[in-house]
C-alpha cells in the first residue's frame, strides 16, 4: 500500500467519526462550458503536419457523449505569414492533416495556426521553430552488466546508454533527448532475421529538459537502461538511436505539466498541476522542435 | 547592503569564530555589569527598588505586571519571571509605587527611597473587578506601550470563551484576533498576516513546539490547566525575538502552587483532564503536573469486531518542578510529552497485521534565574525539543515478518542566554543570546522482509546549527515617546555555509495625548527552518527542513503604522493598523511534489527533499482594527481584518502570481463573555471570513503529446489518450464564506471542597453549513435508452450544529 493511502484512510475514518454532511453547491461561479482543444507539434523533419482538435468533457453540467467531444468541421489552417494552407480531416486518425511536400516547416520562422468551428469557437496559437545551429552530439556512453535477481532466480542484461551534446550559446534551448534500441533476432529456421525495436524503461519526462543552469554548456541525457535476456544467444549488433529533439518553450512547458499531472493523479495531498496551454480562445498547445540524431552500434 | 552580507561574509568567517562569538556571555555580562554599577555615580544619586510580584495564596510569579510611579512618567513592568526593577532619584520623601495587574487587586506602597530596596510584592486575585475599581485601576494600556501588533490574551479568558466538545483551546482563541485567521473548519493552525502556520514561532518555557496540534489539527496540544501566559507578537518584533517570519507565540507553564496542594480537572465529551500542583518545601520549592487523554478508543472497544482493533487517542502530559534559592538563584525545570496514536490490528488465523501513524512532540526547560544586581538579571536555558512522525506496517504470517517503518522529524538542543537591564526609568535593556542544535531527519525508513530475505535501512540526519546574538532598548527619550530599538544578529551553519544577517528593529510610538498615541514599526527577520506542506492545515506529515547550501533563508520585511486609544472610562482599548509584508526565499511544494519523500515503500526509491521545492515571494498588506475590553462584568472584543496575500512561486502557476489559499479579504471576529451572576457566565462567538481561494477543474480531455518514434528521425508518434484535467486559474475560485456562532454558558458553585463548573457549549448555533471541501460528484441516469451523467460540485461540511457538555472541578 501506498503511504499516503494509508494516511488518507486514517484522515477519512477521522471524518467519518465527526457528523459530516454533504449537499449540492449552488450558484457557484464557474466556466462549466467545454472547451476547444487544439494541439500541433510541427516540425522540419515531420512528412505530415498534424492538429487534433476534441472539445473538453466539462467539470461541471451533463457529460457529453464521446461522438460530442470530437471536432470534425472545423477550418483548420497553418501559415507561415505568407502562405496559408488549408488542413483536410482525417477519419481514421480523428486529426487534420497537410503532407510536408505541401507546406515546408522550416528552422527560425514562425508559424500560426487558427482553428475555426461552425459554432463559432476559435482557437489561435504561433510558434517559432528552433535552429540547430551550434547543437550537436558529443559524447555516447555505453555501459552493460549482467544482473542476478534474487527474487526470482532471474539472469539478465542491463545495458545503460546515455549521450552528451553541446548547447547552443547565448539563447534559451528546450530539449527532448531520447534513446531507443533496435537489434535483430534470428530464431532457426528463419534465416533473415526480423527487427526487433525495443525501448528503455525510464521515467519518460526526464527525457524533457532546459539549459536554464548550464547555458552554452556540454549537457546529458538521462540514463537509458535496457533489459535483454542473457540467454539471448540469437542477437546480433545493438543499435542505439539517439533523437535529439530541439524544442521551443511550448513543448517544454505542455510536455513538463502534463507528464507532472500524469504522475500525480492519485495522489490527494499533491498540489494541482496546471495545464499550460499557449492558445488563444481556447486551450492546448501548438508547439515546434527540430531533430538530430545519431547512432551508435555495439556488435 | 544588508541583504547581501551574508554573502559577503560566507567566505571572510571561520565557523568556529562565530559560535565563539556567540557563546562569550562573560564579556556582556561584564559590559552590562560595569553599565549598572557605574551608571548612577555618572548622573544624580538614584536608589533602585526591585523584586518579585507574585500570586496572593499560590506565591505564583506574574508576568507584565505594571509598575508605575504616579504623576511621573516613570513606569516598569515585570518580566518572565516576575522580577521587576524601578531605579528612581533619591528623594528626602518617601515615593509611591503602584503595582496592577488585570484581574488583580492594585498594590499601592510607599517606600522611603534612601537605599537600593528589596520589595516583593503579592497581589491578590479577584474574580471580577466592579465597574468602579475599573476606572479607579490604572491597567497597562494600550496606548502607552511602544510595542505594536501584539496581543496578550488573559488565560481566565481563554476558558470563558466557548469550545468545540468543550475542549478549550488557546490556538482557537488567538485564531479570534485581527490579523490572525483559521485555516479550514476546527482547525487549531494559525496565519498571521499571510503568513503560513510553519512561520510561527510557538515557545513553550524556551522550547520550540513544532507540531502544535492533536487529531489532525482539530485540538491544540496547549492545556489551559498548565498555563500562567499566552501572548502572541505578530509585527514589530522586539529583537529578543526571531527565527520565524510572521509571529511568535510565547506561552509559559504556571510554576506550580508554592503554598498548598491544588487541583483542576475535568470531563468532557472527548477527553479528561486533571491538573495538581502544590509545594515540594512550603515556600521554596513547588510542582505542577497536568495530563489530558481522550477515550473514545476505550469506550468503542467492547464494540469491535474481535479479529479487528481500530483505535485513536492523543494525550498530553505538563510537567514543572522549580526551587527558589532566595533573592538570587531560582531554578525550573519544565517539559511537555505529548502524542497522537492511531493504529489498526487484524488478527485473522494467526495472521497478524498492524498499521498505524503516530507522531508527537516532546519538549524540556531547565531554567536558571540569576540576580546580578538590582538592576542586571539574567536567565540561562538549556532546552530540548523532538517532534517526529511515523507511519508503521507489520505482518506476521508463520515464520515471516514484514515490517516497514517510516519517520521524519526534528530535534533540537539549545542554550539560551538574557539579560534585563534597567538602569533607569527611561531604559529597559534587554540582551543575549541562543544557539540550537537541529538534527532534521527527513526521512528515515526501515524494512524488513524475512520472506524475501531483504532488509534495508534508509536515515538520513542533517545537522545544522542556529545561533543569535541580540540587543534592545526600550527607550523614554521624552516624556510623549517610546521606542523599542533593537538590532538581532542571526546566523546559520548548514552543509558548510554559513548564512549571517542583520535584522534591524523598530518600533515608536508618540502620544498625542495621555490615552491616544501613533506608532509605527518596522523589523526584518530571517527563518532557517522551513515546513514543506502540502495541505497548508498542519497535518503531521509537514516536513521540516532546514535551509541548506541550495534552500536559501526564508526572510521579510515588515512595516506596520497604527493607532491606539484606550477610552479608560469605559474600560476599552481601540487600536487600528497598517501593514505590508514582503517575504523572499519562501519555499513550496512544486505542483505534483507529494509529501512523502519515499512513495512505495517497495521500491525504497527515496526523493530529495530539496528537488521537490520551488522557491517564492509572498506579500501580504491590509488593515487591522480590534475594540477591546479586559476587565469588567462584560468583557470580550470586536476584530476586523481587511487583507491581501499573494504569493509566486518559480514552479508554480507557470512562475505567475496568486492569491494564497487562505487569501482572506475580510475576517469578522465577536467575543463577549458576561458574568451574569456569581454563578452564571455567558459567552458567545460569532465569526465570519471570505472562503477559502480554491483551484477549481474546469474539464478533462485526452492530452496529445509528442514522443519521438522508434521509426526513426521525421516520423513521431503521437500518444492521444491519456486523460488530464484542465483546471482554473490557480486559487481562482473561491469557497462559500464561513460563519459561524458558539453560545456557552457555565454554571459555577461553590463546594466545601473547592468550586465546580458545568460548562454547557453549542458549536455552530445556527447549524450553518460552512464548506470543509469541494469535489466533483457524478450522477447518473437511465432515460429509457442509455444512462445520462451529470456532474456536481458538491461540499462536504464537517461540523454542523454541535452542543457539548463539560465538568470541571477545582480545589
Amino acid at each position: 500500500m501506498r503511504l499516503h493511502k494509508i494516511f488518507l484512510s486514517v484522515i477519512l475514518l477521522t471524518a467519518a467519526i465527526f457528523q459530516s454532511c454533504e449537499e449540492d453547491v449552488k450558484n457557484f461561479e464557474a466556466n462549466s462550458t467545454s472547451q476547444l482543444v487544439a494541439t500541433s507539434y510541427i516540425s522540419p523533419q515531420d512528412t505530415v503536419h498534424r492538429v487534433f482538435l476534441q472539445r473538453t468533457q466539462p467539470a461541471l453540467g451533463k457529460r457529453l457523449s464521446e461522438e460530442g467531444l470530437k471536432v470534425m468541421d472545423a477550418t483548420v489552417t497553418l501559415s507561415d505569414g505568407q502562405n496559408t494552407v488549408n488542413l483536410a480531416y482525417d477519419v481514421t486518425n480523428n486529426s487534420y492533416f497537410v503532407r510536408a511536400e505541401a507546406f515546408a516547416i522550416v528552422a527560425d520562422k514562425t508559424y500560426f495556426l487558427k482553428v475555426i468551428t461552425p459554432h463559432g469557437d476559435r482557437a489561435e496559437a504561433s510558434c517559432t521553430v528552433p535552429s540547430l545551429k551550434g547543437i550537436q552530439i558529443t559524447e555516447q556512453n555505453y555501459s552493460s552488466k549482467v544482473i542476478h535477481s534474487k527474487f526470482d532466480n532471474y539472469r539478465y542484461t542491463e545495458q545503460k546508454f546515455d549521450f552528451k551534446w553541446q548547447d547552443a550559446p547565448g539563447i534559451e534551448n528546450y530539449y527532448r533527448a531520447s534513446v531507443y534500441r533496435t537489434h535483430t533476432e534470428i530464431y532457426p529456421p528463419t534465416v533473415q532475421g526480423y527487427k526487433v525495436s525495443s525501448g528503455s524503461y525510464h521515467d519518460v519526462a526526464r527525457e524533457i529538459s532546459a539549459d536554464t543552469k548550464s547555458n552554452d554548456q556540454v549537457m546529458k541525457s538521462n540514463e537509458f537502461k535496457f533489459i535483454s535476456d542473457v540467454s539471448n544467444e540469437f542477437s546480433k549488433a545493438y543499435h542505439f538511436h539517439m533523437v535529439l529533439s530541439v524544442c521551443d518553450k511550448h513543448y517544454y512547458l505542455y510536455h513538463k505539466s502534463v507528464y507532472a499531472q500524469l504522475q500525480n493523479d492519485d495522489n490527494p495531498f499533491a498540489e494541482p498541476t496546471l495545464i499550460y496551454s499557449n492558445m488563444v480562445g481556447g486551450i492546448g498547445v501548438f508547439a515546434a522542435y527540430n531533430q538530430l540524431g545519431a547512432t551508435k552500434v555495439i556488435e | 547592503m544588508v541583504r547581501n552580507l551574508h554573502v559577503l561574509f560566507q567566505d571572510k568567517i571561520e565557523f568556529y569564530n562565530l559560535p565563539r562569538f556567540f557563546m562569550k556571555p562573560g564579556l556582556l555580562v561584564l559590559l552590562l555589569l560595569l553599565l549598572s554599577s557605574f551608571s548612577p555615580l555618572l548622573a544624580q544619586k538614584k536608589h533602585t527598588i526591585s523584586g518579585y510580584i507574585r500570586e496572593k495564596g499560590s506565591r505564583e510569579l506574574l508576568i507584565g505586571v505594571s509598575v508605575f510611579q504616579p504623576g511621573t512618567i516613570n513606569s516598569t513592568s515585570s518580566n518572565t519571571y516576575g522580577f521587576y526593577s524601578i531605579t528612581l532619584p533619591a528623594v528626602q520623601d518617601s515615593v509611591t509605587l503602584v503595582f496592577t495587574y488585570i484581574g488583580f487587586r492594585p498594590e499601592t506602597r510607599k517606600i522611603a527611597l534612601q537605599q537600593n530596596t528589596a520589595l516583593n510584592i503579592e497581589l491578590q486575585h479577584t474574580t471580577v473587578l466592579k465597574e468602579v475599581e475599573v476606572i479607579a485601576e490604572r491597567v497597562q494600556r494600550v496606548s502607552e506601550s511602544a510595542l505594536m501588533s501584539t496581543i496578550d490574551v488573559p488565560v481566565d479568558q481563554i476558558k470563558n470563551v466557548p469550545a468545540l466538545l468543550g475542549e478549550k483551546d488557546v490556538m482557537k482563541v488567538l485564531q479570534l484576533m485581527p490579523g490572525v485567521q483559521s485555516g479550514s473548519e476546527g482547525n487549531s493552525g494559525i496565519y498571521v498576516r499571510g503568513g503560513g502556520p510553519d512561520q510561527n514561532l510557538i515557545i513553550l518555557d524556551d522550547a520550540t513546539v513544532y507540531n502544535a496540534s492533536h487529531l489532525f489539527g482539530f485540538f491544540s496540544l496547549f492545556n489551559g490547566d498548565a498555563l500562567k501566559s499566552v501572548e502572541l507578537t505578530k509585527g514589530g518584533f522586539p529583537a529578543r525575538y526571531g527565527g520565524r517570519l510572521s509571529s511568535v507565540i510565547d506561552l509559559n507553564m504556571k510554576d506550580g502552587n508554592k503554598e498548598k496542594l491544588h487541583g483542576e480537572g475535568g470531563i468532557s465529551i472527548l477527553s479528561s483532564r486533571l491538573m495538581l500542583e502544590g509545594p515540594v518545601k512550603k515556600g521554596t520549592s513547588s510542582f505542577l503536573i497536568s495530563g489530558r487523554r481522550t477515550y473514545a478508543d476505550v469506550l468503542a472497544r467492547p464494540f469491535m469486531p474481535k479479529n479487528e482493533k481500530p483505535g485513536y487517542y492523543f494525550y498530553d502530559l505538563n510537567a514543572k518542578l522549580n526551587y527558589d534559592f532566595g533573592r538570587k538563584d531560582k531554578l525550573y525545570l519544565s517539559g511537555y510529552f505529548g502524542e497522537d496514536r492511531f493504529s489498526y490490528k487484524t488478527n485473522y488465523n494467526g495472521e497478524k497485521e498492524e498499521t498505524g501513524v503516530n507522531w508527537g512532540n516532546a519538549t524540556g526547560t531547565l531554567r536558571w534565574n540569576h540576580l546580578f544586581n538590582d538592576r542586571l538579571f539574567a536567565n540561562t536555558s538549556l532546552i530540548f525539543s523532538r517532534y517526529q512522525f511515523n507511519i508503521y506496517s507489520e505482518e506476521k504470517s508463520g515464520e515471516d515478518t514484514y515490517s516497514m517503518r517510516y519517520s521524519s522529524g526534528i530535534r533540537d538542543l539549545g542554550l539560551k542566554f538574557d539579560l534585563d537591564f534597567l538602569p533607569d526609568p527611561q531604559h529597559s535593556i534587554r540582551a543575549g543570546f541562543l544557539s540550537t542544535a537541529h538534527r532534521f531527519s527527513p526521512s528515515a525508513f526501515v524494512l524488513k522482509d524475512t520472506d524475501a530475505n531483504q532488509f534495508e535501512s534508509n536515515v538520513n540526519h542533517i545537522d545544522v546549527v542556529e545561533s543569535a546574538a541580540y540587543i534592545e532598548d526600550t527607550y523614554k527619550p521624552l516624556p510623549r515617546v517610546r521606542l523599542n530599538a533593537g538590532f538581532r544578529l542571526s546566523h546559520l551553519y548548514t552543509s558548510g555555509k554559513h548564512y549571517l544577517n542583520p535584522e534591524p528593529r523598530l518600533s515608536a510610538s508618540y502620544s498625542i495625548k495621555d490615552d491616544l498615541a501613533v506608532k509605527g514599526t518596522y523589523t526584518q527577520m530571517n527563518q532557517y527552518v522551513h515546513l514543506l506542506s502540502n495541505t497548508g492545515i498542519g497535518l503531521p506529515t509537514d516536513l521540516w527542513v532546514p535551509s541548506t547550501n541550495r534552500v536559501a533563508p526564508q526572510r521579510s520585511k515588515q512595516v506596520a503604522f497604527g493607532i491606539a486609544k484606550d477610552l479608560v472610562e469605559k474600560g476599552l482599548s481601540v487600536t487600528m493598523e497598517g501593514y505590508y509584508k514582503k517575504s523572499d526565499d519562501i519555499i513550496g511544494y512544486k505542483e505534483g511534489a507529494s509529501f512523502l519523500l519515499l512513495e512505495n515503500p517497495g521500491s525504497a526509491e527515496t526523493v530529495r527533499w530539496e528537488d521537490n521545492i520551488t522557491r517564492g515571494q509572498a506579500w501580504s498588506y491590509g488593515a487591522e482594527w480590534l475594540l477591546q475590553k479586559k476587565v469588567g462584568r462584560f468583557s470580550g472584543w470586536v476584530g476586523y481584518t481587511l487583507s491581501w496575500t499573494q504569493l509566486q512561486f518559480d514552479s508554480l502557476n507557470f512562475g505567475q502570481k496568486y492569491y494564497a489559499r487562505y487569501d482572506r479579504r475580510h475576517d469578522i471576529s465577536m467575543v463577549g463573555i458576561y458574568k451574569l451572576s456569581e454563578g452564571i457566565t455567558l459567552s458567545g462567538t460569532w465569526v465570519y471570513g471570505t472562503g477559502n481561494a480554491i483551484t477549481m477543474p474546469m474539464g478533462t480531455y485526452s492530452a496529445s503529446t509528442n514522443t519521438p518514434s522508434k521509426a526513426g528521425l521525421g516520423s513521431n508518434y503521437y500518444y492521444n489518450g491519456r486523460e488530464i484535467t484542465q483546471y482554473g486559474p490557480m486559487n481562482g475560485h473561491r469557497m462559500a464564506p464561513y460563519h459561524r456562532m458558539d453560545i456557552g454558558v457555565q454554571f459555577h458553585k461553590k463546594k466545601r471542597w473547592g468550586e465546580r463548573t458545568w460548562d454547557i457549549s453549542i458549536y455552530n448555533a445556527y447549524n450553518r453549513k460552512n464548506p470543509f471541501y469541494y469535489y466533483i460528484g457524478v450522477e447518473s441516469q437511465w432515460n429509457g435508452n442509455n444512462f445520462e451523467s451529470e456532474s456536481k460540485l458538491k461540499q462536504v461540511t464537517l461540523f454542523p450544529i454541535i452542543p457539548s457538555v463539560s465538568y470541571g472541578f477545582k480545589f
